[in-house]
């Protein structure tokens, strides 16, 4: 075969060590494959649909830190909205997934402890049902709903529930799963016991 | 080229995994290396590619430091490599794009990119298949498309992890015959596995054991000694198990790895009966006929099955492929309307069934009729006389067929062994009693230690107490009838036959057992009768000896025949007058060369 | 195996397949936002009319089109259908219990149908006159600019290709979980505590899948040469050609219609 003589010298411009990029792009992959999964949970507003796609990018910001998170939130619902078309709810979810994120990742970061876990999920569950009330004032407003008037009634008996219920069933499979796969993420030798 | 100087690494700084290993590769060679699950293979191969740096001693590749992070990327970009999943190591969506990956990362100039793309798939036999999408491809066309891709950054060294350990034996075939193809270029060429016979073409062979080079030499050297290889979870390749055998029952005859040597010994040493015994007897049949008067559990009655819902979707389909469908070479055709058609058995209680076909010929389909997880778009499945689209008996058949799948191991997700298992108990809605009952019964089926593991967590087992956990899941429902997927993937030699002695233990106990397997030789010897699928229908039904003793070609429709049937045939066309029509395991084949030997009849 | 497909790309060779995707991800957002700023119907009467040109340039067999879009409708028809119910000016039409409907109800309904109805025409035409992998690459080309900052484009848009490589594999891996489950008994719907464990029990497998896969990807990227965007060079680099100037030029017309007509109107 060819002979490879002349010296190749690069430097290592990654943010992010190989297996993190890597683990992050199949969350990424599996959140954008659970948008298409959809439960409709409330009756009152049956465009409004469970899906479990912040797991993954929750798991991430619990195993690599809140960037990680919402790296992994954010692109999930880009590639969403670029194979659906549908960018203003993606712009919606991208809200709602920062807002989910990143203080259940920063406190579990503050306390890395089971205890730490379930407050920054308690913590992220009110500020994501916040800043989708926000999100539906403004974004919605802009693109879809003809006024705010349309849809302040809907906040009480639609909005408030269904994000209550969604974050809080996020985050309760996200503790599921994070316990059960923990010991996959750091290797045997580094693992700290007991969480 | 590659030169390891007493290198010795560990994972952890306590337990060694390489130990002293010190080993040369010469240009243009073809190294095979061996050994059992564990024993540092893959740990060796990521250092000669600098993955991994050594902790003591050297490595180095053209002269090369790989420890010099400076020289990083000219080691990698010198050392290809191909893992062992196919579905794994593809970065991009396209083949094309995919093979770009190396040579992009390299800084190759665009306007040279695409001939590297064009010239690596022309190497591995893809021409034209830039534009497929990576996913779709089957799994040796994937491990191809690795392949290529490694070679696009112009190595010099390919290094192959057991890259054909997961593809079907056609896949594994076309893969060897790349790597032959690229080592007579002059590629040098490192290969680890675990099927002997491939090891059996290499130019040398290096066994390891625990970190350690065990034995080393020409495969004719290293591949005959039984007991050695036995010892390190390995077996010798056919042809050589077959002279060993011989030896042993007298015949003198010196083991060689491949099956024309042996012939050629076979037929020198027996060279002056020949012409005595030319009187070729069709023996009569040394088994008795099957006798399959037991009660049908399940029963096919004219199945079609396609993936296509809807009739309108299926009638437009038809319209469009109606001359593609012949065009396919092998394998369903892709687009083609029936993925089962007009399947007609049964399964019998107390049997075990051996299901066999190549890729995508619908065996997984035909197994999925059997607990009713899918439905016939035409006839009917009946379990016990009941069809199962009655949803009562539907419900029945989950219980009453346990289904375990292709790499049963991927579907654990409970915190302990114990939950995983107790999950389809719990599920029929028993007592907290029963469940732990029947969780520890099938853990002892399954040869578990349930004081051992039911408290792990189950993704601490090790691959082979994963896939019994798995299984234990599936047996804790208490079937009647266990389906099995390929239940032997993957696993090395030790491992293969451990766990067909479970299956057959199982099957002793009284349980009805399907299983598709790629190996014909399992299915050979293990089963009472082998259903042959090609592109949705069945080709042959019957016992093995009834399949694969005739002399219908199997090969034509893309199967081999077990190894010694296969060696039979070959020593028949070698003018030895083995009798036609009888199933031949190692020993009876062996039998019967010693009987014409000694001037009998065999 | 036409395992799974997800998007709705229409393979095509038209003037608009051919476009760099920043070019028609630049001019979807463009439209979007001139959407937002047209109040009256004559603006979107402009934009319905470029719309259509597009449509038209695309080449998009009908039925494919309004199957694309169609997903899209239910939200539209559910904003409209409330904005009927809730919007009240002008003179009532209509008016049965707590139901009522006026003429300004009418025209916002109209409105409201109208605007969605285009912007989600405008972004479905984009998705399918181009493919994901195009535009993620056309989104990690868009965000370069940022990486002198320190911002990781190259970063994620390897995260975007990856991810949309295992999308398919995952969807398949997904659905062999989900029917090994089943045949252990596993049912959706047996109450909250059970639909949890339920859910949990297809998700896990696909979690430790991934880091499974991590591990061998991770190092078939580092074997060849993975380093990050220093040095590295495109098998196809993104152009900008003749084609895309007519096209920004055939936007930039379109922004100045719609703005001349919602100032003169
Ligand atoms: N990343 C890792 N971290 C810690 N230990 C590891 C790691 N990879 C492998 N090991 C351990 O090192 C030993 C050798 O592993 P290696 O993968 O080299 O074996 P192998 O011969 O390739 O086996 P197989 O046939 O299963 O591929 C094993 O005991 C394994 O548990
Ligand atoms: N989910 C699916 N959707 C559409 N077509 C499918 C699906 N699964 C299988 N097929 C098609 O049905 C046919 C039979 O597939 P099947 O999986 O039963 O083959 P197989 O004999 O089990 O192959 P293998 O040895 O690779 O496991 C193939 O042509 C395949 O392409
Ligand atoms: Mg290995
Ligand atoms: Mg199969």
């Amino acid at each position: 075969m060819s002979e490879q003589s002349t010296h190749i010298q690069f430097q290592n411009t990654n943010k992010w060590e190989t297996k993190q990029l890597v683990t992050m792009a199949l969350m990424c992959a599996i959140g954008a494959i659970f948008m298409y999964v959809q439960i409709p949970i409330l009756p009152s507003a049956p465009f409004l649909s469970y899906d479990p796609s912040l797991v993954p990018a929750m798991v991430c910001g619990f195993a690599y830190g809140p960037v990680s998170g919402l790296t992994v939130g954010v692109l999930a619902v880009v590639i969403h909205a670029l194979t659906t078309g549908d960018w203003v709810g993606g712009l919606m979810n991208i809200v709602a997934a920062i807002f989910f994120i990143l203080p259940a990742a920063l406190t579990y970061k503050k306390l890395h402890s089971f205890r730490g876990a379930v407050t920054g999920l308690i913590l992220g569950i009110v500020c994501a049902t916040a800043a989708s009330i926000v999100s539906n004032l403004t974004i919605g407003v802009w693109f879809w709903y003809p006024s705010m008037d349309f849809i302040m009634p809907l906040i009480g008996p639609a909005i408030i529930p269904f994000n209550l219920i969604k974050t809080a069933l996020n985050s309760v499979l996200t503790l599921a799963v994070y316990k059960a796969i923990s010991n996959l993420i750091t290797p045997e030798k580094q693992q700290v016991k007991g969480k | 080229m590659i030169s390891c100087k007493d290198i010795s690494f560990s994972y952890d700084g306590k337990v060694p995994t390489l130990s002293n290993v010190t080993l040369d590769i010469a240009d243009g060679e073809f190294l095979c290396i061996l050994g059992g699950n564990g024993s540092g293979k893959s740990t060796l191969a990521k250092h000669l590619n600098a993955l991994l740096v050594p902790d003591s001693g050297s490595v180095e590749v053209d002269g090369l430091n790989t420890s010099d992070p400076q020289l990083v990327y000219d080691v990698r970009s010198r050392v290809g490599m191909v893992f062992q999943n196919p579905d794994d190591q593809l970065v991009a969506t396209l083949v094309e794009n995919d093979i770009a990956f190396g040579p992009e990362n390299l800084g190759v100039p665009t306007s040279e990119l695409s001939q590297r793309v064009a010239d690596a798939l022309a190497s591995v036999g893809l021409m034209g298949f830039e534009q497929h999408e990576t996913h779709a491809l089957s799994g040796g066309q994937k491990q191809r498309v690795a392949i290529a891709g490694a070679l696009a950054m112009h190595p010099e060294v390919l290094i192959l992890d057991e890259a054909s350990s997961m593809l079907d034996p056609r896949g594994r075939h076309g893969l060897l015959k790349v790597c032959q193809e690229l080592n007579h270029a002059g590629m040098t060429i490192v290969m680890i596995t675990h099927f002997m016979e491939e090891a059996a073409l290499a130019d040398r062979v290096v066994l390891l054991d625990r970190g350690r080079i065990a034995l080393e030499g020409t495969p004719e050297e290293i591949l005959t000694r039984a007991d050695e290889l036995h010892s390190l979870n390995l077996e010798e390749p056919f042809a050589c198990q077959l002279a060993l055998e011989l030896k042993r029952r007298g015949l003198d005859i010196t083991p060689h790895v491949d099956e024309e040597s042996v012939v050629t010994e076979i037929r020198a040493a027996m060279g002056r009966h020949i012409e005595t015994s030319l009187c070729d007897k069709t023996a009569a049949s040394d088994e008795a006929p099957q006798s399959s008067d037991t009660a049908p559990l399940i029963q096919f009655e004219h199945v079609y099955y396609s993936y296509e819902k809807s009739t309108r979707e299926r009638a437009r389909r038809r319209k469009k492929n109606a001359p593609a469908t012949q065009a396919a070479e092998w394998g369903n055709d892709p687009n083609a309307v029936w993925a089962l058609r007009d399947i007609s058995f049964d399964v019998h209680e107390g049997e075990m069934l051996g299901i066999a076909g190549h890729t995508g010929s619908g065996k997984s389909t035909i197994i999925q009729h059997m607990n009713g997880l899918v439905h016939p778009t035409q006839g009917r499945v009946l379990l016990q006389g009941a069809s199962m689209a009655d949803k009562h008996v539907n419900e029945t058949a989950k219980t009453t067929v346990g289904m375990v799948f292709q790499y049963p191991e991927h579907q654990l997700f409970a915190n302990t062994v114990f939950e995983d298992v107790a999950f389809g108990p719990q599920n029929l809605g028993l007592s907290a009693n029963e469940v732990t009952e029947r969780v520890l019964e099938a853990l002892r089926l399954v040869g578990l230690d349930a004081d051992e593991v039911a408290q792990k967590s189950p993704f601490e087992l090790s691959g082979g107490q994963q896939r019994r956990c798995a299984f234990a899941g599936v047996l804790a429902m208490r079937p009647r009838v266990l389906v099995l997927d390929e239940p032997v993937a993957g696993l090395d030699p030790a491992a293969r036959t451990e766990f067909l002695q479970l299956i057959d233990d199982l099957h002793a106990r009284g349980l009805t057992i399907v299983m598709v397997s790629h190996s014909m030789e399992d299915i050979a010897t293990h089963c009472d009768r082998v259903l042959i699928m090609n592109k949705g229908s069945i080709v042959s039904l019957g016992t093995p000896r009834e399949v694969f003793a005739s002399d219908r070609d199997l090969k034509s429709i893309g199967l081999g025949l077990p190894a010694p049937q296969h060696m039979a045939r070959l020593l028949r066309d070698a003018g030895i007058p083995l009798p036609h029509r009888r199933l031949y395991s190692t020993k009876t084949l062996a039998k019967s060369i010693v009987a014409l030997a000694a001037g009998g009849v065999a | 195996m036409e395992a799974f497909s997800f998007g709705s790309y229409y393979a095509g060779r038209s003037f608009v397949h051919r476009l760099d995707p920043r070019t028609k991800l630049l001019a979807g957002f463009g439209f979007l936002f001139i959407a937002l700023a047209s109040h009256t119907f004559p603006a979107l009467a402009v934009l319905a009319i470029g719309i259509g040109i597009s449509y038209a340039l695309a080449r998009i067999p009908a039925h494919y089109a309004v199957r694309s879009v169609a997903p899209l409708m239910v939200l539209v028809a559910f904003v409209a259908i409330l904005t009927l119910f809730t919007e009240q000016s002008g003179r009532v039409l209509f008016h049965l219990g707590f139901i009522q409907i006026s003429e300004g109800s009418i025209y916002s309904c109209c409105f409201i149908a109208c605007r969605m109805f285009l912007m989600m025409c405008g972004m479905s035409l984009v998705t399918m006159t181009t493919t994901t992998l195009d535009l993620t690459q056309a989104v990690e080309k868009l965000l370069m600019p940022l990486a002198r900052v320190g911002f990781p484009a190259h970063e994620i848009g390897m995260i975007l290709g990856i991810a949309l490589r295992f999308m398919p594999q995952f969807a398949t891996e997904l659905s062999q979980t989900y029917q090994a489950q089943v045949s252990r008994g596993a049912k959706v719907a047996s109450g909250p505590i059970g639909s949890l464990k339920f859910l949990s029990s297809i998700s896990i497998p696909l979690f430790a899948s991934v880091f499974r896969h991590a591990e061998t990807l991770a190092s078939a990227m580092d074997a060849r040469c993975h380093h990050g965007e220093a040095g590295r060079t495109r098998l196809h680099p993104l152009r900008f050609c003749a084609h895309d100037v007519a096209a920004g030029i055939f936007m930039l017309a379109l922004i100045l219609c719609a703005a001349a007509v919602i100032i003169l109107l």
